[in-house]
């Protein structure tokens, strides 16, 4: 307080500067707390389903015509990403079927010419998190448990929040997640078992 | 924990709000998190997030080894040993492991320059056309100055350009690449082939200022280590060098001594065995060994009076399991005698074995590049070709290279960075790294090893010789376009076996798979010593110079650096910062001097004195060396670049020093110049104090139970950790272990450790996960060395987590001490509560500072740590994490050597073994009941899982 003139001091205290000033404090509190509830990485993650360069629809594929997740995705039993399924794959049944809808034809020339296609990320964890699709996938969890009914979905929507707290609650209690023949009781829950 | 989590607005909860909202203030924009490309089509076999392996082939200098590039979506990520490669059985050399951090150097050329100015290949390749056209006009040469070539392909392509371009004089020159012993296999043997050495079946090893362990050898090193073991198996090591180098290091008997009078020793270890009794080979005159008595050294050179005769004893007594070496820096009459010594002691053919080497191409090093400067000084030439070659940097004569450089009117440089020469050069053509080229290497007779690309090319760059190629192409046209075709075509008509049950094409892919091809080939007949050349060698050596003065002239070793070797890796910052193996300097070179000669004339570390020869000088800092002989320097070649980010500046260029090449310079002056420097030195205390955080014993009292191990023994008041299931555990083998800090590089590279620069180093802050501590014990004149690799030890009872004000380090159930760099605030309170002093500190944002494309170096399996985080050692968590999720995707249950931390992968002694200690017969617990094992400060009762096996020497003690 050496630094403040007492007058000054004085002066703050008492006059309206006094309840201009905590007015305006309240007033920056209860922005930064209710933008910040607004705003929470739940609310902002899930949901999300960003527009796809091709409207590939995983009801008609996994739902309709109940295609396996792996015939596509089929690093996720032995990598730890899933993977997004090269051009070729589409175009093995697409070469014959639906060859006139405009999306198959952008696929078609992306395939022809080589060029990759920019799937939008629907899913991002942080990149200290180290997450891998073997152990989980070969454990017998469904897909479902984390991706929601992704058979349902036209879009791909963000089904489950990606917060810590979601992972350990089924790390200590992975019982509902797993197959009823599972012997699995419990799953790692020290830090390197996803952070490196 | 409970409270927090119950807790209506726990910390967490707090934190997450407030960061919520600051990115909320940081932009209100759409949520966008990127875009996943997929494959158009995939590589077949490849899976993205799963490691690729590919095997290729490293080539530096005259050597070639067989390494497996770790890739990850198309990018090399690691380098390891090639474990099909019958030679390198999987350990790569030191500066291939780091080798990779120059594939993504920013400082690379990008694309072709004529002129300054960017250029198109067609474009180029009519330049060059054009320049020949202008020597065949004029009537004048060409010059195509190169490294070593030692692919056979590359070598042929080079003579069908020779055949085609009649004026073009094709030169090899490697600066750091001594001739001595090449021109004594010449008059000796009359071939250059030059033997293999096998210090794995050798029971007694005497090396002449020869670096046998050096870490450009690993199999060298793989030899030695196995005849380590104790028992009476156990090999004997003497060593007779000027600077103290990790041969000497590992030294049973170690003679400081001045390399001008290693051949006369060589030739009185010589006459001393024939005259107890071990003949001459046929041919030879006794009197020519007359001249030498070995009964003059213990007296001049202060040593033993008797162990030079055990030597000799022990020398006649391992006749067939001798290995006698003598080191680049000798001149040829040292190595003269030592043929004759190996010759003598039945060595040739068994651990000097050239009965497959093959004829390697003759290099124009000595006097040859002098006599190629001078004729072009003279205007012999009307163009030059500069390729993987730096003159400019690297001929000791800068005034020739100046008069040969502007006596050439159009010049072309092929490499990979702009250069000391290149900024001499009109047209600059920009090159390829190895890992974006193919070629193929003929290590020994009988053994093809290929070079793949593991990338595609990241720059606008050709290879080498495919610039060449469309030369030739232009030239005489029914060529290949391209020289992974020209390549091909000549494995199909002179390496396929024609009658062959596949085609070409699987055995060249299964070729490329394996990376090598071998087949049975006879060893060729010894050739035989020729008795006159060594007579001649004799005469040299009686008369040879011997230093007058001791107080003013010194003898000067200079040989390519351990870490930047003849300056072509100094940009490379892992290589710059890796410090010297013995002075524990980083970045630069430095004088080493013995402890006398210091005290003499007044100088300490960082000391600046200058070195003098007819009239050249170099100024450098001195480091005071214990073991150093008196009357001797030891430096290192490869600093003192002009050109490079990294490199620009470091150290001090010491070539202009240099006569001929690399040989010994006898006659140095010294004098102190005035002031000093201080050094970036990561290790400043050099002993142990009496306290044995180190431990070695003499192999025959360690055996009798007179020497045993000391181990700390306390009661605890609190029962220690115990771990259910698997315990993650290490052993270092310290017999084996000969401090080439090739793990020091692995780590770095497989764990992101960056870089820090001398300045940060100065302050020790220098972020190597590893370092390999190095005391000296005794006598300073002639010390024991003692190395000891110092990584996270993993304590069952780690004192960091207790301080850990936010539990960012706690324990494992596998009893790993992990870290969570997410959590850690950076208090750095568990670095001082360490007491190995192994954790790390981020003090600035070196990896977000990296230029591009240094990042795609990073292993994504491991976080990049930003500003403000402690990091250390993990046990490459990484790798135990593929380990088991690869065996549990396979169905089986994970085995012992499964996993592999890097360190252990490169080291090439096998010294470090890793695997589950709770596993009654894995290696690793073998190695913890193991007689030798200690713990280093064991009496903290912090349990770490880390035991060290204590080294052992064998000294001879006459019976």
């Amino acid at each position: 307080m050496a630094l403040l003139d007492e007058t000054v001091w004085d002066h703050v205290r008492q006059g309206p500067v006094a309840a201009v000033l905590a007015a305006s404090a309240l007033g920056v509190a209860a922005t930064v707390l209710g933008v910040g509830w607004l705003t929470q990485p739940d609310s902002l993650s899930r949901g999300f389903a960003p527009v796809q360069p091709i409207p590939f629809s995983h009801r008609d594929h996994a739902g309709s015509m109940a295609m396996p997740c792996l015939f596509c995705h089929s690093g996720a039993a032995r990598s730890r990403s899933a993977g997004i399924p090269d051009a070729d794959v589409c175009m093995g049944c697409h070469r014959v079927t639906k060859t006139d809808s405009p999306a198959i034809i952008k696929l078609k020339e992306a395939s022809d010419a080589g060029t990759p296609i920019a799937w939008k990320r629907v899913h991002s964890l942080p990149d200290h998190v180290f997450f891998d699709h073997r152990p989980h996938v070969n454990a017998g969890v469904a897909c479902q448990t984390c991706h929601g009914p992704i058979q349902k979905m036209t879009t791909v929507r963000q089904h489950m929040s990606l917060r810590m707290s979601n992972c350990l609650g089924c790390h200590r209690n992975p019982k509902p997640a797993l197959p009823p023949d599972s012997t699995i009781a419990k799953a790692p829950e020290n830090c390197n078992a996803c952070h490196r | 924990m409970s409270g927090d989590r119950d807790s209506r607005l726990s910390r967490r909860r707090f934190l997450g709000l407030m960061g919520a909202s600051a990115a909320l203030a940081a932009g209100c924009s759409k949520p966008d998190r990127g875009a996943i490309a997929s494959n158009a089509k995939r590589p077949r076999g490849s899976t993205p997030g799963l490691t690729d392996s590919y095997a290729t082939t490293f080539q530096e200098g005259l050597d070639s080894h067989g390494v497996l590039v770790r890739a990850r979506e198309g990018r090399p990520i690691h380098l390891q040993g090639n474990d099909l490669h019958p030679l390198s059985k999987g350990k790569a050399p030191m500066r291939a492991i780091a080798d990779i951090m120059r594939l993504y150097d920013p400082d690379r050329l990008r694309q072709p320059l004529a002129d300054g100015r960017p250029a198109s290949w067609t474009a180029c390749v009519e330049s060059l056309l054009s320049m020949l056209k202008a020597a065949k006009q004029n009537n004048k040469g060409v010059l195509l100055l190169t490294g070593a070539l030692v692919s056979p392909t590359a070598r042929r392509l080079v003579s069908d350009l020779a055949k085609t371009v009649p004026g073009l004089k094709h030169a090899a020159w490697e600066p750091a690449l001594s001739d001595s012993e090449a021109s004594a296999l010449r008059s000796c043997y009359g071939s250059q082939r030059r033997p293999r050495l096998k210090p794995e079946l050798a029971r007694v090893v005497v090396a002449l200022e020869a670096d046998l362990l050096s870490p450009d050898k690993p199999s060298e090193i793989a030899g030695f280590a196995s005849t380590r073991a104790p028992g009476s198996g156990m090999s004997r090591l003497y060593v007779f060098e000027a600077g103290m180098s990790l041969t000497g290091a590992k030294a049973d008997h170690r003679f400081p001594w001045r390399p001008s009078r290693s051949a006369a020793l060589a030739f009185g270890l010589a006459r001393e065995l024939w005259s107890k009794g071990v003949p001459l080979p046929p041919g030879f005159d006794p009197a020519l060994l007359a001249p030498f008595y070995l009964g003059r050294f213990p007296s001049e050179e202060q040593i033993g009076a008797d162990i030079l005769s055990r030597l000799v004893a022990d020398l006649k007594g391992a006749r067939g399991g001798a290995l006698v070496v003598a080191g680049p820096s000798l001149p040829a009459e040292a190595h003269a005698a030592v043929f004759l010594l190996n010759a003598m002691l039945g060595a040739e053919g068994r651990t000097v074995d050239a009965s497959l080497s093959s004829e390697p191409e003759t290099l124009a090093n000595g006097q040859g590049m002098r006599r190629i400067l001078e004729s072009a000084a003279s205007g012999a030439f009307e163009a030059a070709v500069f390729w993987r070659a730096n003159p400019a940097y690297a001929f000791p004569d800068p005034d020739l290279w100046q008069a040969a450089v502007s006596a050439i009117p159009s010049k072309a440089f092929i490499g990979m960075h702009a250069d000391e020469t290149a900024r001499n050069c009109g047209l600059i053509l920009a090159e390829n790294h190895w890992l974006e080229s193919w070629n193929d290497f003929e290590p020994q007779q009988g053994l093809l090893s290929l070079q793949q690309p593991a990338i595609g090319r990241i720059f606008n760059t050709q290879q080498g010789e495919d610039i060449l190629l469309a030369v030739l192409t232009r030239l005489r046209p029914p060529m290949p376009s391209e020289y992974r075709g020209y390549l091909m075509a000549r494995w199909k008509s002179s390496v396929f076996p024609g009658k062959a049950a596949v085609s070409f094409e699987r055995f060249w892919n299964a070729c490329l798979h394996d990376g090598v091809f071998s087949w049975p080939e006879s060893p060729k007949p010894l050739r035989r010593l020729e008795p006159k050349a060594v007579a001649d060698a004799s005469r040299k050596a009686c008369s040879a110079t011997e230093v007058r003065d001791r107080t003013t002239d010194f003898e000067l070793v200079l040989a390519p650096a351990a870490s930047v070797h003849d300056g072509r890796y100094a940009n490379n910052g892992w290589l710059q910062e890796l410090p010297h193996p013995m002075t524990k300097l980083s970045w630069g070179n430095s004088a080493a001097m013995s402890p006398a000669d210091a005290e003499r004339l007044k100088l300490k570390d960082g000391s600046l004195v200058e070195l003098s020869i007819n009239e050249r000088k170099a100024v450098l800092p001195v480091v005071v060396q214990p073991g150093q002989a008196p009357g001797t320097l030891s430096s290192c070649l490869g600093y003192g670049r002009r050109s490079g980010s990294v490199a620009r500046g470091v150290g001090m260029n010491l070539y202009p020093l240099l006569q001929n090449g690399p040989d010994l310079v006898i006659g140095t002056k010294v004098r102190p110049a005035g002031g000093s420097v201080d050094l970036p030195f990561i290790q400043r205390h050099h002993k142990l104090e009496g306290r044995e955080v180190v431990q070695q014993r003499a192999s025959r009292e360690f055996l009798a139970g007179t020497a045993p191990i000391h181990r700390h023994h306390s009661m605890r008041l609190i029962p220690s950790q115990r771990f259910q299931g698997r315990k993650w555990s290490m052993a270092v083998d310290l017999s084996r272990c000969v401090g080439c800090q090739s793990c020091v590089l692995a780590c770095q590279s497989e764990n992101n450790v960056p870089t820090v620069g001398p300045e940060r180093v100065l302050k020790g802050r220098e972020m190597h996960w590893i370092r390999v501590d190095r005391y000296y014990e005794g006598d300073p004149s002639r010390p024991s060395v003692l190395f000891e690799p110092m990584f996270c030890q993993q304590c069952d009872d780690a004192p960091c987590e207790t301080v850990c004000p936010v539990a960012a380090t706690n324990h494992s159930p596998e009893g790993l001490n992990q870290m969570a760099y997410n959590r850690c605030v950076g208090t750095r309170y568990c670095s001082n509560n360490c007491p190995y002093k192994v954790r790390r500190f981020n003090f600035f944002e070196y990896a977000a500072d990296a230029p591009e494309p240094m990042s795609l170096a990073f292993n994504p399996e491991v976080t990049v740590r930003p500003r403000g985080v402690m990091e250390k050692c993990t046990f490459c968590v990484q790798r135990i994490d593929e380990g088991k999720a690869l065996a549990k995707a396979a169905g089986r249950a994970l085995k012992d050597g499964d996993i592999e931390p890097a360190c252990a992968a490169a080291c090439p002694a096998g010294a470090i073994v890793f695997g589950d200690l709770n596993d009654p017969k894995s290696r690793v617990a073998a190695a913890f009941r193991d007689k030798r094992g200690f713990r280093v400060l064991e009496e903290l009762e912090i349990n770490p899982s880390v035991t060290y096996l204590a080294g052992l020497t064998n000294q001879n003690h006459g019976n």
